[in-house]
């Protein structure tokens, strides 16, 4: 299916890919993680919107502000702005597929940031793959493994250590933190920590997907507790696979892509 | 607490670990004393798992400032850190 890449927003600062379909479903628009995990995660979306266009699902990935290929440095990377951004996703996807009915689908924080704009944009339903339900938690433990990384290279004593001790310049300033190379503002990080995934599924209408994807087809205590509260309006799903959102080595998706499409097709 | 119901803690962090990281053994051939970033093909990443995993397994904090790497070299060393948080 055909593949258009584009500029976007007020003033065509953010940057897309349509997938199209001619299935008639809801367009899909695809909401990144955050920093490392939208990297290590860049070529599963892309397999999942071509899995999702073959069965008829029109497709919309984007950058945040900020990020990839979106105008804008990292350090002006902010929640509020993203979800801004979301919205003028689910417009311009909306446009380029002829349909009204949305859907957004977001993964880890970037699921957070969906539910946050899922009843601005009407969405028809929202699918979330291991969503950050609490965001000052995961906040924490990505500064935390940030340490811990920082004692195995000193451990290590490799060439990386010598390099980040240097005073060279690239030091970042006192508002800013360097969240493995990214450099992210201070006022973005207490931003993320007040997220609230939870309340935000609560407050939000529609349907919800939920796909567990983790090293247990069990519904961890944080989903289940989720379920529990959301009624029917949540579906849930576990598979086990890989974090492929921090991973480096290979990782077998198929499972993920599999139950998306067959929630949406 | 784990040995109280006769299961090693030893044991018990073996398993989560082959889980986590999912390593394609059997978590009874992992040693007490061997290094796992060296022998396991550890990194960071699934060295934060581990951790995490030995916080939801045993319902401790380990991450706090005291917070070291040497803590989780082996997995002996990830039983004396657990049995210290318990005890």
């Amino acid at each position: 299916m055909a593949e258009t890449s584009l500029n976007f927003g007020e003033r065509g600062e953010l940057f897309g890919v349509f997938h199209a379909a001619d299935g008639g479903g809801p367009v899909v628009v695809f909401c990144a993680p955050f920093a490392e995990e939208k990297k290590c995660s860049y070529r599963t979306f892309v397999e999942t919107a071509r899995a999702l266009a073959a069965a008829g699902v029109p497709g919309f990935r984007f950058d945040y502000f900020g990020t990839g290929d979106s105008d804008g440095a990292f350090s002006e990377f902010t929640p509020s702005r993203a979800i801004e951004d979301i919205v003028a996703a689910s417009a311009k996807a909306r446009e380029l597929a002829g349909t009204e009915t949305l859907a957004l689908l977001g993964l880890r924080l970037g699921g957070t940031l969906a539910l946050s704009a899922a009843p601005r944009v009407s969405a028809e339903r929202v699918i979330l793959w291991q969503p950050v339900l609490d965001a000052a938690g995961f906040f924490d433990l990505t500064i935390k493994r940030q340490m811990l990384r920082k004692q195995l290279i000193a451990a290590s004593g490799s060439d990386e250590k010598r390099s980040s001790d240097r005073a060279d310049g690239h030091m970042p300033g006192p508002d800013v933190i360097d969240l493995d190379g990214f450099p992210l503002s201070r006022a973005a990080g207490e931003e993320i920590r007040g997220l609230d995934g939870a309340r935000s599924a609560e407050s939000y209408p529609g349907p919800i997907h939920l796909l567990q994807i983790s090293h247990t087809e069990s519904l961890s205590r944080q989903h289940a507790r989720l379920a529990a509260g959301l009624g029917d309006r949540l579906t849930t799903a576990a598979v086990k696979c890989q974090p492929f959102w921090n991973r480096i080595d290979l990782a077998d998706t198929t499972p993920v892509i599999e139950q998306t499409v067959d929630w949406l097709k | 607490m784990s040995e109280a119901s006769g299961e090693r803690i030893e044991d018990k962090i073996k398993t989560m670990i082959v889980e986590r990281c999912f390593l394609n053994i059997d978590p009874s051939e992992i040693a007490d004393d061997e290094v796992l970033i060296t022998r396991r093909d550890i990194d960071s990443l699934k060295l934060f798992e581990i951790v995490v995993g030995t916080e939801e397994e045993f319902g401790i904090s380990v991450m706090g400032e005291s917070f070291t790497v040497d803590n989780f070299r082996t997995v002996q060393d990830i039983a004396d850190c657990v049995r210290k948080h318990v005890a």
